[in-house]
């Protein structure tokens, strides 16, 4: 499902940041990104370098500086919430207020952009949410209350939801932070499948670097002077991986495809 | 159905007892066996009754909408400040005449002037948090507006009840304790007009309600538009308390407790299935506190907020220890 033709989003020239009323503070500019149909993009960066607010500005959430963010082809500042809620869904780190939701109720939601007025399921909406508890194995936890849910099983109802929501584009931000390393490959190889099976475009914000550098197609790697981006083979190769952090104590080590203190 | 058998036994209760076969014929048949208790029934206890379902079911729901919107357990009907802002119009109406003097006496001891004041005072107050939740982005800062009013009127009412006269103080706070009684049919009609009103606005919100239950973040990426559906979920739960407080004096509890024991026995946060529940719940709990408040066959009649809380505290308590969750 890899098409490297299919552009879904893209950004021209985009500045992102804060503005208040006296000043803008840019975080970063001149970014010329590309997310392409079928592809999983690992966007890692350190500790306040800017990724949520990337991923805040590419939904529409946060206004950009300057510049233009592209979903196939048409600009996001035209469109309606409604519209591009079915073309992005989400993953978010905070916890979920409510917690006497059903897995079901709760997957259910992700349909809120097609349903009617009163939120009524259609018989298209029920495939929809089947297929994605088929695709995320969630069977037997759909009767369970969310504050049941160890946070691997949250996380996979999450990703259920995303799916369910039918977008050509699934941001996630931190999906695997508190998760063990049995749930982190757990909910890597779902992300995994959604991308070369299923046709979707990933975006996921994480620290994993072992994992986004194996399982990933894109890197985007977020330092002070901008993003760099390119496969994880052509990174690591052009070293331009040792850029995501700025202090000289750790390397990355080719052999071992991880980081090292020196 | 116990809705209408509790509305049945509270039109045959109170100082006289009428047999609610009686109530029966009085209500649907051609006539009760006594002139008096059809007098009683179609002129005084029939308008309470739908008094109390008004008031019941539109507080639970005002209730419900604020917590969910607020993500609070003890967010209530009141928290945006409606009713510090009826009871201060009510104040300035029934203590401002014997602070000012003059010609408000005449107008201070009249219903429908109580209704127009409290209603004005309501308004007034919901119009500046409506502004102010414009310009605020946390939903958080709103429910500190409303506190903040509530206080800032607090302040203004114990002045002007320092320099009033003790009759007048004795009537205010008759007023504040709540009274489902003396509405006549006219007064019923516009509270019941302006109550619809107040419905017709909740309706279109479940959808956003529901995707609230997720979060502000998530709601919007599920399309919502939030300033718009936070501002109608304001206003209906403006007009409905207004309209409550405006006939009724700020009744407590009901709002708050209600949505809780609704979401405990019905077990589920699905808003198309809670606000149909909390209506009837709300309409169910007022009749029968309005019933214990008319101290049946006895001549004296308690302030119905005493009972709301006397009664409904205890339940509220019970319940969190049996199942522990409340949101």
């Amino acid at each position: 499902m890899k098409n490297r033709n299919n552009i879904i989003l893209s950004t021209k020239d985009l500045s992102i940041g804060y503005r208040s009323r006296k000043e803008k503070l840019v975080i970063a500019s001149g970014l010329d990104l590309g997310l392409y149909q079928g592809e999983m993009v690992s966007l890692m960066g350190i500790n306040g370098i800017g990724k949520s607010t990337l991923l805040r500005t590419l939904t529409g959430v946060q206004k950009e500086i300057s510049g233009k963010i592209l979903i196939q082809g048409k600009e996001l500042r035209s469109m309606q919430p409604n519209e591009i809620a079915k073309k992005i869904s989400v993953v978010l780190t905070e916890r979920i207020p409510s917690n006497n939701l059903t897995v079901y109720e709760l997957i259910a939601l992700g349909r809120q952009p097609y349903t009617n007025w009163l939120g009524s399921l259609s018989v298209k909406d029920k495939e929809q949410i089947s297929f994605a508890i088929e695709q995320t194995g969630l069977e037997n936890l759909l009767e369970k209350k969310c504050d049941s849910l160890s946070d691997g099983q949250l996380q996979r109802v999450m990703i259920c939801r995303a799916l369910a929501q039918n977008t050509e584009i699934i941001f996630l931000d931190e999906p695997t932070a508190h998760l063990d390393i049995q749930h982190k490959i757990e909910i890597f190889k779902i992300l995994s499948n959604l991308a070369h099976q299923l046709g979707k475009s990933i975006l996921i914000s994480t620290h994993e670097i072992q994992f986004g550098v194996q399982m990933s197609d894109q890197l985007w790697l977020m330092t002070r002077d901008g993003i760099l981006s390119g496969t994880p083979d052509e990174m690591i190769e052009n070293n331009s991986i040792n850029k995501i952090f700025d202090t000289g104590q750790i390397k990355f080590d080719k052999d071992y495809r991880q980081f090292r203190i020196i | 159905m116990v809705l209408f058998l509790v509305f049945l036994i509270n039109l045959s209760l109170g100082s006289v007892s009428i047999p609610p076969k009686d109530v029966f014929l009085g209500l649907f048949g051609g006539g009760s066996s006594s002139e008096s208790w059809n007098y009683i029934i179609l002129n005084f206890r029939l308008p309470k009754a739908l008094t109390a379902i008004l008031v019941g079911s539109g507080l639970s729901i005002s209730g419900l909408l604020m917590q969910t919107l607020f993500k609070n357990p003890l967010a209530g009907p009141f928290v945006l400040g409606i009713s510090s802002g009826a009871s201060l119009g009510v104040a300035l109406l029934i203590l401002g005449s014997s602070v000012i003097g003059g010609s408000f006496i005449l107008l201070g001891h009249n219903q429908i002037a109580v209704a127009i004041a409290a209603s004005l005072g309501a308004f007034f107050v919901l119009s500046i948090v409506m502004i102010l939740a414009n310009s605020v982005k946390n939903t958080m800062a709103i429910l500190i507006i409303g506190l903040m009013f509530g206080s800032f009127t607090a302040a203004i009412i114990s002045v002007l009840a320092y320099f009033s006269n003790a009759e007048d103080l004795q009537q205010y706070l008759f007023w504040s304790f709540g009274s489902l009684g003396n509405l006549s049919w006219k007064e019923l009609s516009v509270f019941t007009g302006v109550f619809f009103l107040g419905i017709l606005l909740v309706t279109p919100n479940i959808k956003a309600l529901n995707s609230l239950l997720l979060g502000e973040n998530y709601a919007k990426s599920l399309g919502l538009n939030l300033s718009r559906s936070r501002n109608s979920i304001l206003l209906s739960t403006s007009i409905l308390t207004g309209v409550i407080t405006a006939f009724s004096g700020p009744i407590a509890f009901i709002g708050l407790a209600v949505p809780h024991i609704t979401k405990m026995v019905f077990n589920t946060s699905n808003h198309k299935v809670l606000i149909p529940a909390v209506a009837i719940f709300g309409a169910i709990i007022m009749l029968i506190s309005d019933t214990i408040a008319q101290l049946p066959t006895s001549e004296y009649v308690l302030p119905i907020n005493a009972i709301t809380s006397m009664f409904g505290a205890p339940v509220v308590i019970w319940l969190l220890i049996r199942k522990r969750k409340i949101s």
